[in-house]
């Protein structure tokens, strides 16, 4: 008969919701326990909250602290039902020999690359205000929204990884618009070989008519689009952001699209999630925001759950799963011990 | 404008030549005064026209075909990726400070129905491929030539439906179209598939389209015109899975400009006795 194991989902409201086939899946090998914990719940107390779970689902909240492993010694792996993992303490996880994954870029690619185009047409057209003044009986106010076709627009996209080139492929390829690209990781050569422009950081910003935020946050991004950089832009451009709030400064960018700078923003992430009802973005004609659900779709959604139940079958069957942060920890042969270990209570 | 107001504002006037959008040209304003000469169509649909009437009282009508292909075509895939991704409803949800999230469709690898491979159609197709889509399409008659250049495949209208994971409607409206997509069109459709309209508006029966979102019988819709849009039906409105634009498909800088150039030109080029460069197929044709 098959070890069962104790499998805890902490924190997260989709893993399994759209696909139980993948709980059915997952029961196979173990009791499958959500667990909802405050978000900044101190280390020990979140040990004691997960007290024998042999195999954790974590979602962007709450922190796996190195207090988190030092009192909970049942875990055999964290597994991120997402990409960002910086809400684990991955030094503290190696230390103990405790592996954390996360999903695979592709699996977010297209979903992630979707919305920032679908928020780009929607500044370009305002379908959506339009949809909500034909919704509150004012037919007439079609007059005012004549929007700009995107074909004819220059496209920025900062950011060329996984989601910025694929946006940039999608409207090149799909709307035959000029696509250029940022970003000081990616050799111009390989911009170059998809007919994108490579271009510095203010060339892109003073030139663009549409830029889209496709970058990772780093120490050196941080706000890297604030004040000074609307100043440069375009007016009447158009920012979408698709990345991570912290990219921009949220008090400079309502300033800008209040002396027309910018003239519409699409996001689907701001600073502080879930939006603060004081954020000075809400709520405004020229800006549309969605809450982050760039990979909430039913392609992602689905191969992040399937990621999940592989990721703990890898490691209950002796193998490594793939996207681990920290392989180290399986170099260490000491390893193989932790799991042969009998699970606390038997 | 009414066809009555219509009527007062064009008698006694004795006006050669008349712009128009989407308000009504009836026989009875073609016949007002006998000064008419040009009915200039500021746009591609001429359901407004009597085009019997004016060629009986030997007026030209023109019209602007082309100029807004690329708008709608822009249009309509934001409608496409709107409901699928549901923005304007988490953006609406999100003012009122609920943060639920909807679980979104990808479009990618997704089958997308044509209907109609005209310019705007064949417009559509082509931004399908930057999305890495599997398009199809259903026309009157095959276009082979389209087929290769856009990398389309033809399906008649019941397997193209029955196909679709996303069915956007690209033909004009005329008696066999009036109500191409009705109860059973909509019954036969995936349960979660998304129906796209930016063409004209008695192509849909709107009364079947409610019934079929609010018993999930299609996911989702995202509609650009209406039967009446001076009396909507609010109930689509209040729906989470329906966008519904103000006829918008064309309101772009870029179009409007070509738009008003076109039309401008065919009153002038009727005025001063020269050929008008687009004459309304229906008096083209004897």
């Amino acid at each position: 008969m098959e070890h069962s194991y104790s499998i805890g989902v902490v924190n997260s409201s989709t893993f399994g919701v759209y696909h139980s086939d993948l709980l059915e899946e997952l029961r196979r090998f173990g009791e499958i326990t959500r667990f909802t914990v405050d978000p900044n719940i101190p280390g020990d107390k979140l040990a004691a909250e997960l007290r024998g779970e042999d195999f954790l689902i974590a979602s962007v909240t709450p922190d796996f602290s190195e207090e988190f492993f030092n009192n909970q010694k049942d875990v055999k792996l964290i597994a991120r039902h997402g990409i960002g993992h910086d809400n684990v303490d991955v030094e503290a996880a190696t230390s103990v020999g405790v592996p954390v994954t996360r999903v695979l870029g592709p699996h977010e690619r297209s979903g992630v690359a979707e919305v920032a185009v679908g928020l780009a047409l929607d500044c370009l057209r305002e379908f959506t205000s339009a949809s909500i003044s034909v919704q509150e009986g004012k037919w007439d106010k079609r007059k005012e929204f004549v929007g700009r076709e995107i074909s004819r627009a220059k496209v920025g996209i900062i950011g060329y990884g996984n989601i910025g080139s694929r946006v940039a492929e999608i409207i090149r390829e799909g709307f035959k618009a000029e696509v250029m690209a940022y970003d000081p990781n990616v050799a111009r050569a390989v911009i170059e070989k998809n007919g994108i422009q490579p271009v510095a950081l203010e060339e892109l910003l003073r030139t663009a008519d549409i830029i889209s935020l496709n970058a990772s946050l780093n120490k050196d991004n941080h706000q890297m689009l604030s004040k000074e950089e609307f100043k440069l832009m375009k007016n009447n451009v158009v920012i979408v952001n698709t990345a991570r709030g912290q990219l921009i400064n949220e008090h400079d960018l309502a300033d800008a699209l209040d002396s027309g700078d910018v003239g519409a923003a699409g996001l689907d992430v701001v600073q502080t999630e879930p939006i603060e009802p004081e954020n000075p973005l809400l709520d405004r004609d020229n800006v549309l925001i969605v809450p982050h659900v760039g990979g909430y779709s039913d392609y992602s959604l689905r191969k992040m759950d399937e990621k999940m139940v592989e990721d703990i079958k890898a490691v209950i069957s002796g193998e490594i799963p793939e996207q681990v942060v920290n392989p180290e920890v399986f170099r260490n042969e000491d390893r193989v011990g932790i799991l042969n270990e009998s699970s606390s209570g038997c | 404008m009414s066809e009555k107001e219509m009527v007062d504002y064009v008698s006694n006037r004795n006006i050669k030549g008349i712009i128009v959008g989407l308000d009504p040209i009836s026989k009875e304003i073609i016949e007002t005064d006998n000064s008419l000469e040009i009915i200039s169509k500021y746009g591609t649909g001429l359901d407004n026209i009597d085009i019997k009437a004016a060629k009986n009282n030997g007026v030209t009508v023109t019209y602007t075909p082309g100029a807004n292909t690329q708008s709608v075509a822009d249009l309509t895939f934001g409608l496409i990726l709107g409901v699928s991704r549901w923005i304007p409803t988490h953006d609406r949800r999100l003012r009122k400070g609920t943060l639920d999230r909807n679980q979104g469709r990808e479009i990618w690898n997704k089958t997308l129905g044509i209907v109609g491979l005209g310019q705007i159609g064949s417009a559509v197709a082509k931004r399908a491929q930057g999305f890495n889509m599997v398009p199809l399409y259903y026309d009157l008659d095959r276009r082979e030539t389209l087929e290769t250049a856009l990398g389309v495949e033809y399906r008649d209208f019941k397997d193209l439906i029955a196909e679709s994971d996303f069915l956007t409607l690209h033909c004009p409206l005329n008696k066999s179209t009036r109500n191409l997509v009705g109860k059973s069109e909509l019954t036969a459709m995936k349960d979660n598939s998304i129906l796209i309209n930016t063409a004209r508006s008695g192509l849909i029966d709107e009364k079947a389209l409610l019934e079929a979102l609010k018993s999930d019988e299609i996911a989702g819709a995202a509609v650009d015109t209406f039967e009446s849009e001076e009396a909507l039906n609010t109930e689509l409105f209040s729906l989470d899975n329906f966008v519904g634009s103000p006829h918008a498909g064309a309101s772009t800088k870029e179009s409007v400009l070509i738009m008003a150039n076109m039309a401008t030109d065919e009153v002038l080029n009727v005025l001063r006795g020269k050929q008008p460069a687009h004459i309304v197929p229906e008096l083209c044709d004897n």
